[in-house]
């Protein structure tokens, strides 16, 4: 490789990244295309600026929180409401068929979809991804405390969404008893969380 | 790890009957909160990952991740090969020209 200035490793460091790129991305935007998009522009912020990321920092940090930038100017400029409603995402993810018994999968999907996108965010990237509350809070422009309640309301909202009867009205999940009581829709390890 | 598994489903079946004898669900706060033994035993099969991920405890924090892991597995298009390639191009050529001063700068 070569003949570039920076530290190669840091370029495939940058390539690694791509997968969970696009995975935050879909899950923010619900659109495969649309995430790639994001991924494509977020990925040629990243790589004309590297020589303005700290070494020894988090990189796959630094590349959320351009990625996310992206989205949500995006979405500030086109005031469009991209949350994702109804089960695109999910209808979206094409899952093989090989993993259509996954159909807990598909539920979370669709109850993800239904999140604000603010608590959708915090809750990828503390629960999914893994990071710390303190690396969410720094990628996502916002307090640590912020992040942390973001996060249990999304927790709360997606017990709710998913132990909910699939024509579900308000209030739909609360005092039901035990799993799967004459409701089809209900999946047993949902009841359970 | 056979054993860690056994008591993790052991933990989750336990969960369950505790969510249905209690006649509804608990917000998954309290529970955390009544039970803190549980949850780090809950965390247990899941150590190897970095420790916030348990703030999202049990089914739910299994279940977002193997979504989330779906996701991760989906192969990466050709798109992205092309334009990491067409960047690296652009930098030669850019480096050629610069003779790489960016570095020196650094």
């Amino acid at each position: 490789m070569s003949g570039g200035s920076h530290d190669s490793s840091l370029h495939d460091d940058l390539v690694a990244a791509i997968p969970n790129m696009r995975a935050f991305a879909i899950s923010l935007c619900g659109n495969r295309d649309h995430a790639d998009d994001l991924v494509q522009e977020a990925l040629v912020k990243a790589w004309n600026h590297l020589d303005s990321f700290e070494e020894g920092t988090n990189l796959k940090a630094w590349l959320f929180t351009i990625l996310r930038n992206a989205y949500f100017s995006e979405l500030r400029k086109t005031k469009r409401e991209v949350a994702d409603s109804d089960g695109q995402l999910a209808s979206r993810l094409s899952v093989p068929a090989e993993q259509q018994g996954h159909l807990d999968l598909l539920d979370l999907n669709n109850a993800l979809g239904k999140l604000p996108v603010d608590q959708r965010e915090a809750l990828i990237l503390v629960g999914a991804e893994g990071f710390s509350y303190e690396d969410a809070a720094a990628i996502s422009g916002c307090a640590v405390g912020t992040v942390k309640s973001r996060v249990n309301r999304a927790r709360a909202r997606l017990n709710e969404l998913m132990t909910a009867p699939p024509d579900g009205g308000p209030g739909a999940g609360e005092d039901k008893a035990a799993p799967g009581a004459g409701q089809p829709g209900r999946r047993r390890a949902a009841g359970a969380i | 790890m056979s054993k860690k598994k056994e008591a993790y489903a052991k933990t989750a079946a336990e969960s369950e009957q505790r969510v249905a004898s209690a006649g509804g669900r608990v917000p998954a706060a309290a529970r955390a909160n009544a039970r803190p033994d549980e949850e780090s035993r809950e965390a247990g099969p899941s150590a190897r990952r970095a420790p916030d991920q348990a703030v999202i405890p049990g089914i739910l924090g299994r279940q977002l991740r193997a979504a989330y892991g779906e996701l991760l597995n989906v192969p990466v298009p050709d798109r992205f090969n092309d334009l990491i390639k067409k960047l690296q191009e652009k930098e030669s050529e850019d480096a050629a020209t610069t003779v790489g001063d960016e570095e020196e700068s650094a």
